[in-house]
């Protein structure tokens, strides 16, 4: 078990730029026995920070994912009432793209976290998706008609993983760049 | 932002005392974690704590063998002697407290 110690601790405890993750890793070289134990209890620690220290960020993630899926459905449910055709026929690209301008303002925000922006972004989403869907399978009357539209009887649930995620991490990851760009700008005084 | 200022548990407690018995000497992890009894995911999460509302001081130290990277140290400030002395205190009073009734 000691390679998965030494794993743990090089790759997510060490990888960490803090003085506290570096400090972990260090006592572990020391360590004369009990490496797994030891790894674990970092891993707990350091995971316990990183969420104490990003709560506003981790809960605009799974907000920003909240609304997507949940408010937006209901906004695009909403005028489905006033013109289906028109919903059904660009469906794709109403529901598809909805994340583009959250993803934008958290990679803006946070340029060092595009991979938690895509993968809690992505996640939440299709995970709050499947639960409209296991709604629908157990006859939820309202969302029924709704999931009829999103085709999803017909799509893959891991496709929808696989879209989510990539549409969260090129938006993410384009305005995480913009904002380098913007500050080295801004550093060269140009 | 205004820090809180919660009384400290009894596994802080047994830190500071533990790194205060060295003095005015740096404490490493490992040292504190067998005097404590603590495992790290107790520990660290605990110096962190202290360290961050200055009761203990913290600094990377040279190794003792050459060749190898530093060592995260520790050391108890006044505050936290001022503090584990509090503690003490009370405990000391709870006990006499528990004994009497």
């Amino acid at each position: 078990m000691k390679w998965l110690a030494t794993w743990i601790m090089n790759r997510i405890v060490g990888d960490g730029s803090s003085d506290w993750a570096m400090a972990m890793r260090r006592e572990y070289d020391e360590l004369p026995s009990g490496h797994f134990g030891w790894s674990m209890g970092c891993l707990g620690a350091t995971t316990l920070r990183e969420l104490r220290a990003n709560w506003l960020f981790l809960f605009c993630i799974v907000f920003s994912a909240y609304f997507i899926v949940v408010q937006y459905s209901h906004l695009i449910f909403q005028l489905a009432i006033y013109d289906r055709a028109f919903v059904t026929a660009h469906f794709y690209k109403l529901f598809i793209f909805a994340p583009v301008p959250f993803a934008l303002a958290l990679g803006y925000w946070r340029p060092d976290r595009i991979l938690t922006i895509s993968f809690l972004g992505g996640f939440m989403c299709q995970g709050i998706g499947n639960a409209f869907y296991a709604m629908y399978q157990l006859g939820g009357s309202f969302y029924s008609w709704w999931i009829e539209a999103m085709w999803m009887d017909t799509l893959p649930v891991f496709m929808g993983h696989v879209v989510e995620f990539g549409i969260w991490y090129i938006a993410a990851s384009a305005s995480g760049k913009l904002r380098g760009w913007q500050s080295s700008r801004l550093a060269q005084g140009t | 932002m205004m820090q809180r200022n919660r009384a400290l548990s009894r596994q802080a407690i047994a830190v500071l005392d533990a790194i205060a018995t060295s003095g005015q000497e740096w404490s490493y992890g490992l040292e504190v974690s067998k005097a404590t009894g603590l495992k790290s995911g107790s520990l660290y999460p605990i110096l962190m704590r202290l360290d961050e509302r200055g009761l203990l001081e913290s600094c990377w130290l040279e190794p003792d063998k050459q060749g190898r990277p530093p060592r995260h140290g520790y050391r108890i400030t006044q505050a936290g002697l001022a503090t584990l002395h509090e503690s003490q205190q009370a405990r000391t009073i709870d006990k006499m407290m528990e004994a009497y009734s």
